[in-house]
């Protein structure tokens, strides 16, 4: 069900909610945050779709806000979304028009669960501190999607400027979707090495575009293990092999050939393993981030580590 | 020592993944592995979280090629799957499949079971673990065990090594690499032995059971005995599949973080505890099994006490797998039946009715049941936990078939307060405060308070409070094979009962029985879809109590 509210105020949301509940005659809810969706107007229906399934993993109350400055008074469109057309809870989206639209986090305070969480997401443009965003200080976790970003400006400063605005405007409890893509990734890897001959790397390759995500894995890779860790440019979509010499002489190759769910494990005399590893929907990426609402440990170190250190050392053509 | 660089303890996003293994299921034609080990495999597959280096072989009696095998296994997967079908992931599932027929006493399906095994090895790269899945009649454990360890199958290590000198001389690897193993771990024995001895030692392969571990205390320690021939005991794995459900796993945060709840999860606050398991089905087709072992000590001696410890027992010192299991053997021996075993226990068994709008036959004309049977469908259990936190409040458990509807839930009630007794309350409506934990279905808690009728004077009544977080959760979770099987593979067995547990299960459980076969009479007659004989109802009152209507 969706229920438009035309020329709304947040009170009258505010309001409508809690006459639907009573309507509904739902007693308890059992929710655990607030997940503010913060993005353009064209990617509201995309955006609500990976929000309402990670909501099945953690009830939430969605509050999806867009602000367009078309010229004329200031005016808000509201709907509130349940039932079938929310996930589990409810989805409310307020289209801000006209005026400056730098008072977002006044619209979203009323409407906030008492006492839950609050987590932002961004799922196209980022702002340069998130933590520092009029809707970013409001939250304890602000999730930002660079290869959104990446998307968006086609000719842009491209993927180093990003990773350094990153870097630079870290603050704990941020983190970000290229990030969460590479867990499946970091699992296999991680497994490969517990595979005989069990030997010291030495070296390693990460073989992909020129993206945040294998600027990141190049990063986790030299911080876990120390060693040097070459990135080679490929032109393709996605992430194609990761390599990791050893002390004996042997390596093991992580090698993705296409998109699909699969790639194979090729240690050095051993038979080729083909193992399960797919590119996750934005819905399963947000929903491994709204596990776990204290900051990541792990990316705060690699953004404000590894991964400035190797930008300051290699430019963005992508030398080792 | 290898320490593996990419593992951090800090990173909590990396699922751990296991490390090659080939698992073999034994009965791989069976209800069992059909319903819920195929379909748990696969979503293991399409998450990403089996080995790299993985192959399943199934073992049954059918005279079938691997293809019927794996066509039977699609069916299965197609049915019980929690994850979408992805074509590709089910290829190479399927492609590692290799099907074994024979029976488990002969010799020659070990010689082919092994032949297979190794052409895994050599096809997948499975070398490093075996996992080998009895989901057969624990009669013929013993049979298989022995076999296995005859045909050198149960020992892991022997293997692994060989399989780390095969890749060594296949990458003409420089010689006098790392001696004794490069994992260099705590394997015994020479480094060029031969494959090593019946037991298998800490490395050695891994079994998995299934309840019933037994069906007395004495033939458990057989069948304990029969597994330790050929597997070390941190090797055996018994699966109790309610403990790999999340409610089960979230009653331990719901107890332990909870200062709302943790003080009163005593005997002075809580009156008593229900633990009720009820199915709706009746013995269908599992009669061979089910006639002559019946409910109390089909799921009352595993289910329904390990729900019991889990209630009942004190903080674990961890959630590691060592205290955990301490803590679950201290509450399962300081257990008790308190009072003469004829006023404690009660066994049913169901008559013709109605399940709901569909007709249902009683259990003596049910197929494949023994005429004259006294198997009880219906057990009911008082019992007493003898630690400080406990002693004086009775647990009643009680579990059956065709009940009244299908439902899993441990009911914590509470006494009632000094206030509810005086004057100037109206509590003639109001029941004791309630916390339901709700296991299956509709996983989740329900909360039962006392709150004021509107529009009367001071009138108080009950009002239910439901909590569903589970309710919300997609069916893309994992399922509790999944997660039990996972663990298995990774060697984790924080939830996985030993045999302390089973023998103090036993222990209980055996009184009860030994009662029950001394009694002329066999089980009251209770008719299909109700909740259960008089007598169940006659033990409670007896303590002036009521069931609960789950």
């Amino acid at each position: 069900m969706i229920i438009p509210l035309y020329a709304a105020s947040t009170a009258q949301v505010a309001t409508k909610l809690v006459e639907l509940r009573e309507d509904g005659g739902m007693a308890a809810l059992g929710r655990v945050l607030t997940l503010i969706v913060k993005c353009e107007a064209a990617d509201i229906e995309t955006s609500i779709q990976a929000a309402n399934l990670a909501s099945m993993e953690h009830p939430c109350r969605v509050i999806v806000l867009t602000a367009e400055d078309l010229g004329g008074p200031a005016s808000m469109d509201a709907q509130i979304r349940v039932g079938s057309d929310a996930g589990a809870s409810e989805v409310i989206v307020l289209r801000l028009r006209g005026g400056p639209g730098d008072h977002l986090d006044a619209v979203a305070t009323p409407l906030l669960l008492s006492d839950a969480p609050v987590v932002v997401w961004w799922p196209d443009r980022r702002p340069p501190v998130p933590a520092a965003d009029t809707l970013g200080r409001l939250a304890s976790r602000r999730i930002t999607d660079v290869t959104a970003c990446e998307r968006h400006i086609v000719e842009g400063p491209g993927c180093a400027a990003l990773l350094a605005a990153m870097s630079s405007g870290y603050t704990p409890g941020d983190t970000d979707l290229a990030w969460t893509r590479l867990t499946p990734w970091r699992a296999q890897l991680a497994a490969a090495l517990e595979i005989p001959p069990l030997e010291p790397v030495t070296s390693a390759t990460v073989t992909g575009p020129d993206s945040a995500s294998t600027h990141l894995m190049a990063a986790w890779l030299a911080d876990r293990l120390g060693v040097p860790i070459r990135r080679q440019d490929v032109d393709s979509s996605f992430m194609t092999a990761v390599e990791f010499h050893l002390s004996g002489g042997r390596r093991i190759l992580l090698d993705k050939e296409s998109e699909e769910s699969q790639a194979v494990l090729r240690i050095t005399g051993q038979v080729d393993r083909v193992v399960t590893l797919s590119r996750r929907s934005r819905a399963e990426a947000l929903a491994e981030e709204l596990r776990r609402l204290e900051p990541d440990e792990v990316y705060g170190r690699l953004v404000t580590g590894a991964l400035p250190a190797r930008l300051a050392h290699a430019p963005a053509s992508g030398a080792p | 020592m290898f320490v593996n660089p990419l593992v951090d303890p800090a990173d909590q996003r990396v699922p751990r993944i296991p490390a090659p293994c080939a698992l073999t299921i034994f009965g791989a034609t069976g209800d069992l592995a059909r319903r819920k080990v195929m379909p748990a495999i696969y979503d293991l597959a399409n998450r990403g979280l089996l080995p790299a280096g993985f192959s399943l072989t199934g073992v049954a009696r059918s005279d079938w090629t691997t293809a019927q095998f794996v066509s039977h296994a699609h069916a299965a997967v197609a049915a019980g799957a929690r994850t979408p079908f992805r074509q590709r992931v089910w290829e190479q599932l399927t492609a590692s499949m290799t099907y074994v027929s024979g029976d488990v006493a002969d010799p020659a399906t070990y010689a082919k079971l092994a032949e297979a095994l190794e052409s895994s090895d050599q096809r997948f790269g499975t070398g490093v673990g075996r996992v080998f899945y009895l989901s057969m009649p624990p009669a013929v454990f013993g049979v298989i065990c022995d076999q296995l360890a005859a045909a050198g199958l149960a020992s892991g290590r022997a293997a692994d090594r060989a399989a780390d000198r095969a890749a060594d001389r296949a990458a003409g690897a420089p010689a006098g690499g790392p001696a004794g193993g490069p994992a260099g771990g705590p394997a015994g024995g020479p480094a060029g032995g031969p494959a090593g001895g019946p037991v298998g030692g800490p490395d050695g392969a891994k079994v998995v059971v299934e309840k019933p571990f037994g069906r007395d205390a004495a033939s458990a320690r057989e069948l304990d005995a029969a597994l330790g021939r050929a597997f070390d005991p941190a090797n055996v794995f018994r699966i109790d599949h309610y403990l790999g459900k999340e409610t089960v796993r979230g009653m331990l945060a719901t107890r332990f973080a909870n200062q709302v709840f943790e003080p009163l999860w005593c005997g002075r606050y809580v009156d008593h505890v229900q633990i009720t398991m009820a199915e709706e089905l009746g013995v269908g087709s599992r009669a061979s099994y089910y006639d002559g072992i019946g409910a109390t000590r089909d799921v009352m001696q595993n289910h329904l006490l390990q729900l019991l410890a889990i209630t009942a027992m004190d903080e674990p010192a961890s959630f590691g797998a060592a205290d955990l299991r301490a803590a679950k053997e201290a509450v399962l021996a300081a257990t008790r039946i308190p009072g003469p075993v004829a006023e404690c226990a009660v066994r049913g068994q169901y008559t013709a009715g109605w399940q709901g709008n569909i007709p249902a036959a009683a259990y003596l004309d049910e197929p494949g049941v023994s005429a004259g049977s006294t198997t009880d469908t219906f057990g009911a259990l008082k019992l007493e936990v003898m630690t400080d936190r406990w002693a004086g409040t009775p647990f009643y458990l009680r579990t059956g078939k065709r009940l009244g509807r299908r439902v899993t839930e441990v009911a914590i009630t509470f006494s009632r307060t000094a206030s509810q007794v005086r004057a100037g309350l109206d509590t003639r409506y109001l029941g004791a405060n309630a916390l339901v934990i709700r296991v299956q279905p509709d996983e989740g808690m329900t909360l039962r308070v006392g709150a004021k009728v509107p529009q009367t004077d001071m009138a108080v009544r009950d009002v239910t409070m439901d909590f569903s977080y589970g309710h919300a959760f997609t069916e893309s979770l994992p399922d509790a094979y999944e997660r039990l099987i996972l663990d298995v593979l990774l060697g984790h067995d924080p939830l996985f009962p030993r045999s302390r547990e089973v023998e103090e299960s036993w222990r209980l459980i055996d009184q009860v029985e030994e009662h029950w076969a001394r009694t002329p009479g066999g089980p009251e007659l209770y008719q299909a879809g109700t909740w259960g004989p008089p007598g169940a109802d006659a033990l409670t009152r007896r303590d002036g109590r009521e069931w609960r209507r789950p």
